[in-house]
Formats: C-alpha cells, structure tokens, sequence
C-alpha cells in the first residue's frame, strides 16, 4: 500500500501532462475547425 | 445533346468542333491554371467548374490585418465551391502567385485566408484572380473568434472528473474491504483538491448564468445547476474534514458531461449563424467618380453630396442621387420586390443597393453611407427585429423544478429530523439536493438542438438558433414573398424557340451582361450547343450585332420584357425575358398543403403578376400589390386570428414581415439585412429546405419531449429514493451517468428521425 504514496503523484502528474498537452492544442486552434482538414487529407500536395 | 465539344473549363456544350473554351473568361481560367502547371486539376475533379464572372469592386475598402514583416492579412468568403479540387487549385494558384505568402481555403465553409505582401500585390488583384477562376470572392464582416474557452474548461473538468472517478472507486472499494484510514485521508484530501478547480474555475459559466439570470428576475436552468454544484462542493467540504466519503466524484462527471453539452450547442449554433451570416457578406462598394475630365475609383463612403459618379452596365449604384446624362434600365428587387426593371432618364431619382441592368449613366450623388435609403431601412429593421431572449422549454420548467426541489428537501430535512434526529436528516437532505441535480434536464435540449441544427443546415437551413427551429413545428400558415422567394428574382428567359436562343447565345456567349448570362443560361439548361458568334459588336444602350452561321443578326430590346432577335432578311425571333418560379416552388406548396398547412402569396406586385406565380406555384390564397407594412400586418392579423405564420422573404421590404412573423426565413440570396433580422436562412435558391427543416423541427421537438419526460421521472424517482435514505454516495455516482446516458441516447436519434422522413 505504501507504493501508492508515490504512484498516486506520478498518475497525477502523467495525468496532467496530457491535460497540458490538449490544453496547448486547444489554445493552438487545433480544434476550432473539424471538419476540412478530413477533406484536406484526401488531396496530393506538392 | 451536343454533338460536338464542350469547354474545357466549364463544360459548356459547343458547336464547332475545334472551339475549346465557350467564352473568353474560361479561355483564361484555362491559361491561368497550365501557366502555373496545374493541369492535373482537370484529370482530377469531380465537378465541373463554374463559368468566370466579373470581379465584385470595392476590394480596396476592404479591411485587413496588418502582421508581421509588413504583410498583409484577410479572411474572404468564397462562393461556387464545387469540390475538393476547387479548394486544391485556388490555393495552388495564389500560392504561386508572386507576393503572395500563404493561403488556406477551407473547402466545409468556403472561407479562405490570405497572407500577402502588399508592396508586391494588392488584394484587388488577388480577388481577381480568384474571380478568373470562376470562383466568387466576397469580403467578410465582423467574426466571431471560435469559443475556445468551454473547450478549456470542459479539458480541465474531464480531467479532473476522471481522476476522481479513480480515487473515489478506490474508496468505495474501501468500504467493503477495509481501507487503512491514513490512504482513505489521503485519497479524500486529493480528491478535494481535484475538485475545487472543477466547483469553482470550470463551473463559473453556471454560476454567472444563474446569477445573471436571478438579476433579470427569471429563475433559469443554471439555477438549479449552479445550487447542485455548491451543495455537492460544500458536502464535499465537510465530509473530508470529517473523514467519510462526499459526492466529489459526481461533482467532476456532473460539471463534464454539462460543459460537454453546452459546448455542443454552442459549435452547432456558432456554425449556422456563422454560414448565415458569410451569406450576408456582401463586398463594399466603390464608385468612379469625376474629376475634371477625368474618373477616379473611390470607396462609397469618401463619396459626397454634389458629385458626379458614372454608372456603367451591370454595376450597383453606391449612393442615392439623380440621374444627369444617360439612360437605362435599373433593377430594385431587393428594396422593393419589383421584378421588372424600371426605366431612367435624366432627372430620375435612382437609390443605392439597386443595379443598373443595361445602358451608362451619370448621377449627382444626393446621399452617402448611412443617409441612403438603403441605410435606413436597413436600421429600422434591425430596431424592429431586437426580439431579446426567448426562454427555453427547459428554462420555463427550471422555476417548478427548483421550487419542487425546494420542498421536498425541506419536508424530507423537517421529517427525519422529528424521527431520528439531526444527523440522519441532514445527509438525506444534502442526498435530495444532490440527486435532484437536473443534469440530464440541462442536457436534453441542448443535445437534441445541436443534432436538429445540423441536421436542419446540412438540408440547406440554417438556424440562428435552436429556439426558432423548434418554433418551426407549431407552424400552420405558410406565407411567401413573390419576387426572390417563390420565384428565382432574376433576370431569366421565360419563353424562346430552341433556334433563336442557340444564335442569340452564340451572339451573347462573350459578354458579362446580366441578360447575357442568362441567355447563355438558359441555352446550357436546354443543352443547345453554343454556336459560334462572328464579328460580334455590343452597342452601348442598344444591343449586340453579330454573324452566326453566315448571317448577320442582331439582338435588340423588344420592348418591356423581351429581346427582338433579327436578321437582314427580316427574319424575326422574340425572347421573353422574366422572373420563373423556382423548380421546387410548386412541389414543395403541394407538400405543405398535403402536411396540413395553409399557403399564401404576399407581394408588392401587380396582381396579375401575382395570380400568374401563384397559379404556376399551386397557391390559393394571393395578397397583391401590399406595401412592407400592409405584409406585416396581414401576419400580424392572422396571428390574432391564432394561427402560427412562417414568413419566407428575400428583399429589404419583407424586413417588417420577417420580423413579425413567428419564424421569418431569408433566402441567402437576398438582401443582407433580411439575412439579418431572419430566424434562419436558406443557404440554397430552392425551396424545400423549408420541409425539411419541419421535419427536424417535430423530430427534434419529439426527441426533447422524450428526454425531458425521462429525466424528471429520473429525478422524481431519485429523490423520492434519497428522501428515503437510499441514495449514497456510490449510488448517486452510478445513477449520474445513467440518466446522462440516457438523454445522450435519445438525442442521437433525432437525425435518424429526420432521415427516415427524407424518403
């Protein structure tokens, strides 16, 4: 049990640095716009 | 069908074999799009491009962002999208473009940002560019900025809720395993702190809802929510301090899955006014002015009273004023629902917003900007279209619900208090309010309004908001304008042999006038192949000359209405010219007459006009020559009467009706102040998005009555079981989710609804 002590911050932190990570993707407006670039993917680019 | 060529650009069906383009404007998409090496676009489209058109003016009064390293910035609308390959070749192109830094069309909105150097290129020629391609460049207005901020929250809360599900499973577990007492302190303090952001950083719009709501003196959804939250939060509070288990884990889930719903509702109603609203977008004008001898293109708004402007064929007049020299043929459909042009000579008065059909003018400018009639009609609109806020269905149960929420709490508190004291009432008190929670309340109409919004837009609809939309299911009287609406409201031919309409289209096919067009129109819809034109001569104010097949013709004005085709011989071909019922006018007043609902006719126009429309639309009841405000009053006269009145308009005139009406609907192409004060716009020139969007209005009201139903009874059936002091903690986190679950579930079936009745 006195494991937990330790893996309870690292879930935590783990955790949160995912948060972080959509945090910053949000702000980036990676999610302001859903629906072209499923379209955009389709097309060759030079 | 053809049996020669088509243009290689448009698809036109040509005549002569060796012809490649059927007008000069394709000739050079053409050249535009091989010069800069990208005829794969041809191999790889899946639709056919749209035939180039003149390039709207004005693109110097257009706004831009100023960046970096002096570049230049701006977010335009792009109409005729077609395919992806649209998309691809418009950015291949102004990407090659010298000076310019970087583009990005996005292909689901039509909107393309730009970034450029304006010492090298400036955005008028870039509009033009676009515009060669046979693509409509329009400027934008105002945008909202996308709603990142509930996207935040909802981050933070799903995070936190998710850990707390962890630890608050761990305790539970605790309870029927014994759990040593210094983890279970642990595991509580952790989870309090998980919680605090989630009550008080991720919850804050329900509080700032409710609080606004109470200063308006209206109880609505948010209150109850808002309470929920402070009493799980303050519970929690205490319960850790005392060393037992709160609901801190509903808490985290409760606050998540009520920011993912408004999040939703609010992406599905951003994205229908946003759709409407780039209809509205209209480019500025400009206007060439004389100075002297000489002419200056200026923007509308440096225009003053006094000055000299030339209109020439085909532009829009950018001020009111009187006509000096010249003559011609003005169109004012959208100020006054006319369809015919009006005759002008010197000494007429001519008003900004309409637009010369043919011929050149002079006009000593009498009013500018916000003086125009143009301006003020568009203001008093917007004054008589401020409707505020209309509660929803589930705001106008919030009041009840709280108040039964209330009492219950009280009797269940005073109740247990008298049997089996403080302590025991207490925690069934706080279980009441906790339960009584109405989350999946909150969250059965913003889900079923989303999934209707969408559902509405993607068949040509669009909402402003959900409210409207669901207005539309109470609708017994459907109400038409004429010009615009029932009726394309342009230029088109009504009647002409296949033989005159193929050489006055061979004759025609080279110029950018709006009769032109539509002749040219009117031969690809016949599929005649486009003869060749010879020698072809555009007179100003007169017509147009020119040899197909050997012989000369010439195509001149027949009088009001028609075009006189003839050739040397005397050889004589007339061309009607006038406004066509849209295709689906009449199918879709058949539906609505089958579906129960009254259909009417209201117009400005003679009443012979209107009983021709009408007859060709199948519409009974006809309301001729009715100025706005006669439209608005016979609404308002029938909604006296009780019945429920959807008003469908186009023009600046229908404002009044528009507004009055219980859902005014705006045909996107119309004028932009009726996009404005409209509940919601049909994006396409058809009709029937106007069923379709009835369907999803039952459908989605039927989908929110279910839901609605479904949580009280949840609720109803919780807290009578918490009154009880069956609910604990564990229990409530596992009936959350499933009464959530359960609207969740129901509104997903509102597309599937409104398919089913698409057959």
């Amino acid at each position: 049990m006195n494991a937990i002590v330790f893996l309870l911050p690292i879930a935590l932190v783990l955790g949160g640095i995912f948060a972080a990570l959509f945090l910053r993707a949000v702000k980036k407006g990676q999610f302001d716009d859903l629906d072209d670039p499923p379209q955009r993917m389709l097309q060759e680019r030079d | 069908m053809s049996t020669a060529g088509r243009c290689i650009h448009c698809g036109t069906a040509l005549e002569a074999r060796e012809e490649r383009f059927c007008c000069r404007g394709c000739e050079m998409a053409f050249a535009i799009i091989q010069g800069a090496g990208l005829g794969r676009y041809y191999d790889e489209r899946e639709a056919c491009a749209p035939r180039p058109g003149e390039a709207a003016t004005g693109w110097m009064a257009v706004p831009v962002s100023h960046g970096a390293n002096g570049l230049e910035e701006v977010r335009l609308q792009v109409d005729g999208l077609r395919c992806a390959s649209c998309v691809w070749v418009i950015e291949q192109v102004l990407e090659r473009t010298p000076g310019v830094d970087h583009v990005m069309v996005s292909y689901a909105t039509g909107r393309a940002s730009i970034r450029w150097d304006p010492r090298r290129i400036d955005l008028t020629a870039l509009a033009g560019r676009i515009a060669a391609l046979g693509y409509r460049p329009r400027a934008l207005g105002e945008e909202s900025a996308p709603d990142r901020d509930l996207m935040i929250r909802l981050g933070v809360a799903a995070f936190c809720a998710m850990n707390l599900m962890l630890l608050y499973a761990s305790l539970y577990t605790g309870w029927f395993d014994a759990m040593e007492p210094r983890f279970a302190a642990l595991f509580r303090w952790l989870s309090l702190l998980l919680a605090t952001p989630v009550a008080f950083w991720c919850a804050a719009p329900f509080f700032a809802g409710a609080v606004a709501g109470l200063r308006r003196r209206v109880l609505h959804m948010d209150l109850p929510i808002a309470l929920g939250v402070a009493i799980l939060y303050g519970h929690g509070v205490v319960t850790t301090i005392t060393g037992h288990e709160g609901y801190l884990d509903s808490l985290g889930m409760l606050v998540a899955l009520l920011l993912a719903g408004r999040m939703l509702e609010s992406r599905g109603r951003r994205r229908a006014v946003e759709a409407a609203m780039s209809l509205a977008a209209t480019a500025p004008r400009t206007a060439r002015r004389q100075v002297g001898d000489q002419l200056e293109t200026v923007e509308a708004s440096a225009l003053r009273a006094g000055d000299q402007i030339d209109v020439g064929s085909g532009e829009e007049f950018a001020a009111d004023g009187v006509v000096t020299e010249g003559a011609g043929q003005v169109r004012m459909a959208l100020l006054t629902g006319e369809a015919d042009p009006v005759a002008v000579r010197p000494g007429d008065r001519v008003v900004a917003g309409s637009i010369l059909l043919d011929g050149a003018l002079t006009v000593r400018v009498e009013a500018v900007g916000g003086e125009t009639m143009l301006s003020r009609m568009a203001a008093q609109l917007e004054q008589a279209a401020d409707r505020g806020m209309r509660p929803t269905a589930a705001d106008r149960i919030a009041p009840w619900f709280t108040a039964a929420t209330l009492v219950v709490a009280i009797l269940t508190c005073a109740g247990w208090w008298v049997t089996l004291g403080a302590d025991v009432a207490l925690t069934r008190t706080v279980a009441v309010l906790v339960v009584a929670c109405p989350c999946a309340l909150a969250l059965s109409q913003p889900l079923a309004a989303a999934a209707g919004l969408g559902a509405a837009a993607r068949r040509g609809l669009l909402f402003r908001s959900a409210d409207a939309l669901l207005d539309l299911a109470d609708i017994d009287l459907v109400a038409f304008d004429k010009t615009g609406t029932v009726t394309a409201g342009s230029v088109a031919v009504l009647a002409a042999d296949d033989s005159a309409l193929r050489i006055a289209a061979g004759l025609e096919r080279y110029s950018m006038h709006p009769i032109a067009r539509a002749i040219v129109e009117a031969a690809v819809n016949r599929d005649i192949a486009l003869p060749r034109g010879e020698d072809v001569r555009e007179e100003v104010s007169f017509g147009i000359r020119g040899r197909v097949d050997g012989v000369q013709w010439q195509l001149a004005s027949g009088g009001p209405g028609s075009l006189l085709l003839s050739d040397e011989g005397g050889r004589e071909h007339r061309i009607i010219l006038g406004d066509v019922i849209r295709p689906d006018a009449a199918a879709t007043v058949r539906r609505l007459g089958i579906e129960g609902l009254d259909v009417a006719l209201l117009t400005g126009d003679h009443a012979e006009v209107a009983d021709r429309i009408a007859a060709a639309a199948g519409i009974g009841t006809v309301k001729a020559r009715c100025n706005p405000e006669q439209k608005a009053a016979w609404i308002e006269a029938r909604q006296r009467e009780g019945r429920h009145v959807l008003f469908a308009g186009d023009g600046l005139n229908d404002g009044p009706a528009l507004a009055k009406a219980d859902v005014g609907i705006a045909m996107g192409s119309g004028a932009a102040s009726s996009v404005l004060v409209a509940d919601g716009v049909i994006a396409r020139p058809a009709l029937a998005p106007i069923l379709a969007a009835r369907r999803t209005a039952r459908a989605c009201r039927q989908v929110i009555r279910s839901n609605q139903r479904r949580s009280l009874a949840y609720n109803a059936l919780a807290v009578s079981a918490a009154a009880a002091g069956f609910i604990n903690p564990l229990v409530a986190a596992l009936l959350m989710p499933l009464s959530s679950g359960l609207v969740i579930w129901g509104a997903l079936h509102v597309e599937r609804l409104v398919r089913a009745g698409d057959r």
